[in-house]
């Protein structure tokens, strides 16, 4: 069972704004692009031909004798899509499956987040189950369920949820497995006025390897076995920390949000970790405010 | 027992500690570990080599190290050194017709051999008296007509000496020989190094020797102008001269005689004159008419020619004789023919009454040379350089035994050491064969096996 009672209940009352106007539809908390016919005024457009002559102000035409329609602010939903990768690489360390539990109370976290904002939220694993947003009362527990059941394995990649992915997108991944693919999906979201968050999962121990001789393997490639020396280990934190700037890089470039946490047991705190990503910032610092509720 | 390459051995224990260390080092993965970002770890073999503390595969270890003993030991050629004292004595007679006297050669020899000494008789080639029958072979020393040899003579002694290193401490060799320079050769300074000793040189004179010449008989008339020749003169028996009583050479003069064919065949050495003044020799081809040629040439210490107006009265057959001279148009003028131990020489020069040819040097040379002993010590007799003497007696101690590389087959341990290598060779390949096989068999398998 995944505990994550503690990440929800220090999470309560944190929001998770949209970062500008989102699409019209089911009325929610977000302004929308579009005008509406709320109480909210907005402003005066001149009646043009064909429109529904119910929303003619008639007070107005009275006065002036010109027609005019009364436009309001409009608010909408924002479906929110928590994709988690659930790829063998996530199970690390093996012993305590750090880096997965970590990407999982996250995401429940950031579900309960945005379903306490008033959104649709839903999940979907890699290479296992897949809940469409709702606005259900239980859907944070059903998440929270599905989480918990789910267990790391195998090598799908995360490149596969992006495909069809609207309003909100938040991937928790180390994007080991199809980092360039999920990049150019994220900036074809980015057209469609998809929201990308990149939650780029490190475990500690990976940013910190052994230091003795040891031959490292892949878990998701076996026959990928390199010597993780005194001698060899410089270079690999050279080409780790590289490939992560360069990572984050594409992911600015492509238009979506990045933030990078670092799981284990020195690792950024769950709850930390949402207020931060809810928040916009790429990265953890400890003198940073909170999330704004 | 002793090794006469113990440098092998040593570089055996070389090896076998190369062998030991590398058993120290292993090859293995280490432990292994996951890490999902192990594609950031630079490309280099998986394999960590480390030194334990003990050594890997045993049983195929030690078997290396023996198998590297024993060949070491191979080659190390050990031996077995039996309780030596004393010195073993090699000794060379030179009975070549270098030598002058082989009288002396005989003396010097039985002067020098004793109980168990080896007697190596030279010429051109050497052959090995065994002591057994030393002494009587020293009695029987002959002297041969062909040249001596000295390098064969010293590679026999070499041989001989490892044949003999287990026999003394030492080895002397003594060398009874004139040492001429005909009896060295361009190779003979490297066999002398091949013999770590001094050698004893026991100089006997050589043919030819101004110091001995052989005394001269002749038979002629009282006013034959080859009197006057000052070979013949000063060799004369009777004259003042050095030399034995016993004449070496008799010159005839007139036509020979039966006698003087017997006096050629009862001496060794002798030479017979045979150089008519007066009436055919029998079996002498004479000359109608008489020709006239204008020179004569010969070899005495070196190339004589004679220019004169000889008048040719004979034509000398060569068929079964030698030819010491020849005329100018290359017909021959001096024939030697062999005759029981001594020669008969046919000399077809004559001699002019009349002028002074018989006293003009190159006549004298000529004679000379017509005086000289027979067979190959025709030639001349070069002498050598006392240095080169020195080097052949050389300095210092007598040889060592150990110094001598055995023969082959006193050596008995090599082929055993070498066999035990061979056969530690294939009970590791055999051993690592069956690792293999066993290491390929399923697990279950190879837990039943």
């Amino acid at each position: 069972m995944l505990a994550a009672g503690d990440v929800l209940e220090a999470l309560h009352g944190v929001r998770w704004p949209a970062e500008r106007p989102v699409p019209g539809g089911s009325p929610g908390t977000h302004r929308a692009r579009t005008r509406g016919s709320s109480a909210e005024f907005a402003e005066y457009r001149s009646y043009r031909q064909g429109e529904d002559v119910r929303r003619l102000d008639w007070k107005v035409l009275a006065r002036t004798d010109r027609a005019y329609v009364r436009l309001a602010e409009d608010h909408a939903l924002l479906p929110t899509t928590i994709v988690v990768d659930s790829s063998a690489s996530m199970a690390f360390p093996s012993a305590t499956n750090g880096k997965w539990i970590h990407a999982a109370r996250l995401a429940a976290g950031l579900a309960a987040v945005a379903h306490a904002t008033g959104d649709p939220v839903g999940l979907s694993i890699t290479g296992g189950r897949m809940l469409a947003p709702r606005m259900s009362q239980r859907v944070v527990s059903a998440i929270t369920l599905a989480l918990a059941a789910a267990v790391p394995d195998g090598t799908a990649g995360v490149a596969a949820s992006l495909t069809a992915a609207h309003g909100r997108v938040a991937i928790l991944s180390d994007f080991l497995a199809d980092a360039d693919a999920v990049v150019a999906l994220a900036r074809a979201a980015r057209t469609r006025g998809v929201v990308v968050y990149a939650v780029h999962m490190v475990d500690a121990a990976e940013l910190d390897p052994p230091r003795g001789p040891v031959v490292v393997a892949d878990p998701e490639a076996p026959d990928l076995q390199r010597p993780l020396t005194p001698a060899t280990r410089p270079a690999y934190l050279a080409n780790f920390a590289r490939w992560r700037a360069g990572l984050a890089d594409d992911f600015h470039r492509a238009g979506a949000h990045y933030a990078l946490v670092v799981s284990g047991p020195d690792g950024e705190p769950a709850a930390r970790a949402v207020r931060r990503i809810v928040a916009g910032w790429p990265e953890s610092a400890g003198d940073r405010p909170t999330a704004v509720p | 027992m002793t090794l006469l390459a113990p440098g092998y051995l040593a570089a055996a224990a070389v090896a076998g500690g190369i062998a030991l260390g590398l058993h120290l080092l292993v090859t293995r993965h280490g432990p292994s570990a996951v890490l999902p970002t192990a594609r950031f770890v630079p490309a280099a073999p998986a394999a960590i080599v480390a030194v334990t503390r003990r050594p890997r595969d045993l049983v195929v270890l030690l078997i290396r190290v023996a198998t590297l003993g024993f060949a070491g030991l191979a080659f190390a050629r050990p031996v077995f050194t039996s309780h030596r004292h004393g010195t073993v004595r090699i000794v060379l007679a030179d009975r070549s017709s270098d030598a002058g006297d082989i009288g002396q050669v005989r003396d010097s020899v039985r002067q020098i051999l004793r109980e168990g000494d080896v007697l190596v008789v030279f010429d051109s080639a050497a052959r090995v008296v065994p002591p057994a029958g030393a002494n009587a072979a020293a009695d029987s020393l002959d002297r041969v007509s062909v040249r001596g040899r000295l390098s064969a003579a010293l590679i026999v002694a070499r041989r001989e000496a490892a044949r003999l290193r287990t026999a003394g401490d030492s080895i002397e060799m003594d060398l009874i020989s004139p040492v001429t320079g005909d009896e060295l050769d361009a190779a003979t300074p490297a066999i002398r190094t091949l013999w770590a000793g001094r050698i004893h040189v026991v100089r006997v004179p050589a043919a030819g020797d101004s110091s001995t010449p052989p005394r001269v008989m002749m038979r002629a008339s009282a006013g034959d102008p080859l009197l006057d020749a000052a070979p013949v003169r000063q060799r004369m028996l009777g004259a003042g001269g050095a030399g034995g009583a016993t004449p070496g050479v008799r010159i005839v003069r007139d036509v020979p005689a039966a006698e003087d064919s017997a006096w050629a065949r009862a001496g060794e050495g002798r030479v017979l004159v045979v150089w008519p003044g007066v009436g055919d020799p029998a079996g002498w081809l004479p000359r109608q008419p008489v020709d006239t040629v204008g020179a004569v040439v010969a070899f005495g210490p070196g190339p004589i020619a004679v220019v004169a107006a000889f008048a040719r009265r004979w034509r000398v057959a060569a068929s079964n004789g030698r030819v010491r001279a020849r005329w100018i148009d290359g017909e021959p003028a001096v024939v030697e023919h062999a005759a029981g131990s001594g020669c008969i020489r046919d000399v077809a020069i004559p001699v002019p009454v009349a002028g002074d040819l018989v006293l003009r040097p190159e006549f004298e040379e000529l004679v000379a040379a017509l005086l000289r002993p027979c067979g190959d010590a025709w030639r001349p007799v070069l002498p050598v350089a006392q240095s080169s003497v020195a080097m052949i007696a050389g300095s210092g101690r007598l040889m060592a035994s150990d110094s001598v590389a055995a023969a082959s087959g006193d050596e008995p341990l090599v082929p055993w050491f070498a066999g035990a290598a061979l056969v530690l060779l294939i009970v590791e390949a055999v051993i690592r064969r069956g690792r293999a096989r066993l290491s390929a068999m399923p697990v279950h398998l190879a837990g039943t096996a």
